[in-house]
């Protein structure tokens, strides 16, 4: 009984143990894992709002409101690659809903301060042009 | 208690089994006599007379007598199989060869050279070795030395492409594979690596080889590496090829012009030639050695004789026949599959000069250094590129992405990719390394003076299909490698 119990336990950590290295991801999908961990939990206030005083308070939901609007914003972009016209057409509508929801929760000294930080479209380096436009 | 002769009798009478074992008492006792007498120590390990521990002394000494007898030492040529072993685990990379003058003296002591840096190639090391009887009579080198400099698993001393924790799959303990007794051996010892496998063949030297080497090292080695340019071209009697590092920098990728084909060759430094593992076909010309190496200061240009012809290596800025589209094919290639490299800039014959494998950052562990194109929304439908290190250990493993890590790509002509390293306003201060990388990558050169535009960086793929170096346009002093792993 002893032994049956014994073979058990050594077989189920051997299986656990090839389990394990099975699944060990390889370096890209870690890489590209971590990227996805990354934007998640990004402090976006903190890069498109970087004159902003934005408070403890207000973050978390700012930064929600963002990644959720680069979200759309890339899903819209990917689809119609072959063809950017679409996407210029319909990312004003997407802006117009990320401007509504993030003027839910800054006040309108912070949402006027956002709005005048709009970069011109052809100043390429800014990266508050992925916002804007 | 006694008993009487007719009382046993009786008793056997009764019980005829008594009997038969007394006899099985009688087998056995025989049976360790015989078993006993056979391992008599003096009969059968002896040949001619001598005992077993006496001939293993013998032929070890031997074997030193033979590495010792020498008189001008020996040529030591490593041969890796592509795969290098820690731990149980074994991984797949480059082949290479390394090259090792050595002189073994009684005392248990050798002194070398080596082809594995320039240090290696001119100064001598002096280490110990032992010959242990193994399974086989094996030659260990048991003190730090340049043999086990490939071996490092510490990639930041081995260079090894290999990964974290393994080296270039070359050993330190090797055993005599000649199957000849250690009286036989000639003037050519072959050996084997206990754990890689990986061969190794000396020959002894000549007088003249031992003047070479004791005089200029690997000249050879240290002649080709003046060249510091990653593209170097190749002039013999009109025909022209490029040699341009392999992966790791252990061996040659050559390309003719006007060709695409990348004929990757392992390279054998001696004193005053590079001899090619087979010989190429270029343009007609079949080269098996580059000899007679000489450096010109004041050319900047090495001559040397190719098949007995006039032949010059000179340094080149661009690629000698450049993969059209290739630029473009990079970033695609890297658009869901990350282009990855462990060290940083190899730069001005110093690899990964800014250090990046030495990285750190609180509560994480630096993995890779990444180019993941098209992640970072630009505006209008575009995306920046991710430029930057990635750590593990934390939800966050991109920490320096907004701090200079967000990478404007832009193709410009003759196949350059040129970024411009944007700074997303993350307060986080970049080190040093970060800092200097960023500062190559944003200029394509690796030192001022700087154009008002970068230069960008020409991408040259590799023999094994998988590589990719980015090299400086602005000067071909720096590279670096990119793959998926």
């Amino acid at each position: 009984m002893k032994k049956i119990f014994f073979i058990a336990v050594i077989t189920l950590l051997g299986g656990k143990l090839a389990q394990a290295q099975q699944s060990t991801p390889s370096p890209v999908n870690q890489v590209k894992e971590g990227y996805k961990q990354t934007r998640a939990n990004t402090d976006y206030s903190m890069i498109y709002l970087r004159n902003i005083a934005v408070t403890d308070a207000q973050k978390p939901q700012v930064n929600k409101i963002i990644l959720n609007y680069l979200d759309a914003k890339r899903t819209l972009a990917l689809a119609n690659k072959q063809d950017l016209s679409v996407y210029r057409q319909q990312q004003p509508a997407l802006f117009n809903d990320f401007k509504t929801k993030l003027a839910a929760v800054l006040n309108s000294e912070q949402m006027s301060a956002f709005m005048a930080s709009k970069p011109p479209l052809d100043d390429k380096k800014n990266l508050l042009r992925g916002l804007f436009y | 208690m006694p008993q009487s002769p007719g009382r046993l009798l009786s008793i056997i009478v009764d019980h005829p089994e008594l009997l038969f074992m007394k006899k099985i008492w009688i087998y056995y006792f025989l049976g360790i006599a015989v078993m006993l007498s056979a391992c008599d120590r003096k009969s059968d390990l002896n040949i001619d007379g001598i005992p077993t521990d006496v001939r293993i002394a013998q032929a070890l000494a031997t074997y030193q007598q033979k590495l010792t007898d020498a008189p001008y030492g020996w040529v030591v040529t490593q041969y890796t199989n592509g795969t290098s072993t820690n731990g149980g685990v074994t991984r797949n990379g480059p082949k290479a060869v390394f090259s090792y003058y050595m002189k073994f003296d009684k005392n248990s002591q050798v002194s070398m050279l080596s082809d594995f840096n320039m240090g290696a190639a001119t100064v001598f090391n002096n280490t110990g070795y032992r010959i242990k009887a193994n399974q086989r009579p094996t030659l260990i080198f048991d003190t730090y030395s340049y043999v086990h400099l490939p071996c490092d698993p510490d990639g930041s001393i081995s260079n090894s492409p290999f990964g974290s924790g393994f080296g270039w799959g070359t050993d330190f303990e090797f055993s005599f594979a000649d199957n000849v007794a250690a009286a036989e051996l000639g003037d050519t010892i072959r050996l084997k690596g206990n754990l890689n496998q990986a061969e190794a063949v000396m020959v002894k030297a000549t007088q003249a080889e031992q003047t070479l080497f004791t005089t200029s090292g690997f000249g050879s080695y240290s002649t080709f590496n003046k060249i510091l340019e990653y593209f170097k071209r190749v002039n013999v009697g009109g025909v022209i090829f490029e040699i341009t590092p392999g992966v790791g920098g252990r061996s040659f990728d050559i390309k003719t012009t006007g060709s695409q084909t990348i004929t990757n060759v392992g390279c054998q430094f001696a004193p005053t030639s590079i001899i090619l593992q087979e010989p190429v076909t270029v343009g007609g010309l079949t080269v098996r050695s580059l000899d007679n190496l000489v450096w010109n200061a004041g050319s900047r240009t090495i001559s040397a004789t190719v098949n007995g012809t006039a032949a010059t290596i000179a340094p080149a800025l661009a690629p000698l026949s450049p993969e059209p589209g290739i630029a473009i094919a990079f970033y695609n290639e890297g658009l869901d599959n990350p282009w990855l490299t462990i060290p940083g800039f190899h730069i001005s014959g110093v690899d990964d000069a800014y250090n990046i494998r030495g990285l750190t950052f609180p509560g994480r562990t630096y993995y890779r250094y990444v180019y993941y194109p098209g992640l970072v929304d630009a505006g209008g439908g575009d995306f920046y590129d991710v430029l930057s290190p990635f750590f593990v250990g934390a939800t966050n493993g991109y920490p320096y992405l907004f701090a200079g890590g967000v990478a404007y790509p832009y193709l410009q002509s003759g196949g350059r990719l040129t970024f411009e390293m944007l700074d997303g306003g993350d307060p986080i201060v970049n080190p040093p390394a970060i800092i200097s990388t960023n500062n190559v990558f944003n200029t394509g050169k690796t030192a001022p003076p700087y154009f008002a535009n970068s230069a960008g960086f020409y991408i040259v793929r590799k023999a094994d299909g998988t590589t990719m170096d980015m090299v400086t346009a602005g000067d071909a002093l720096g590279w670096i490698s990119w793959n998926h792993q």
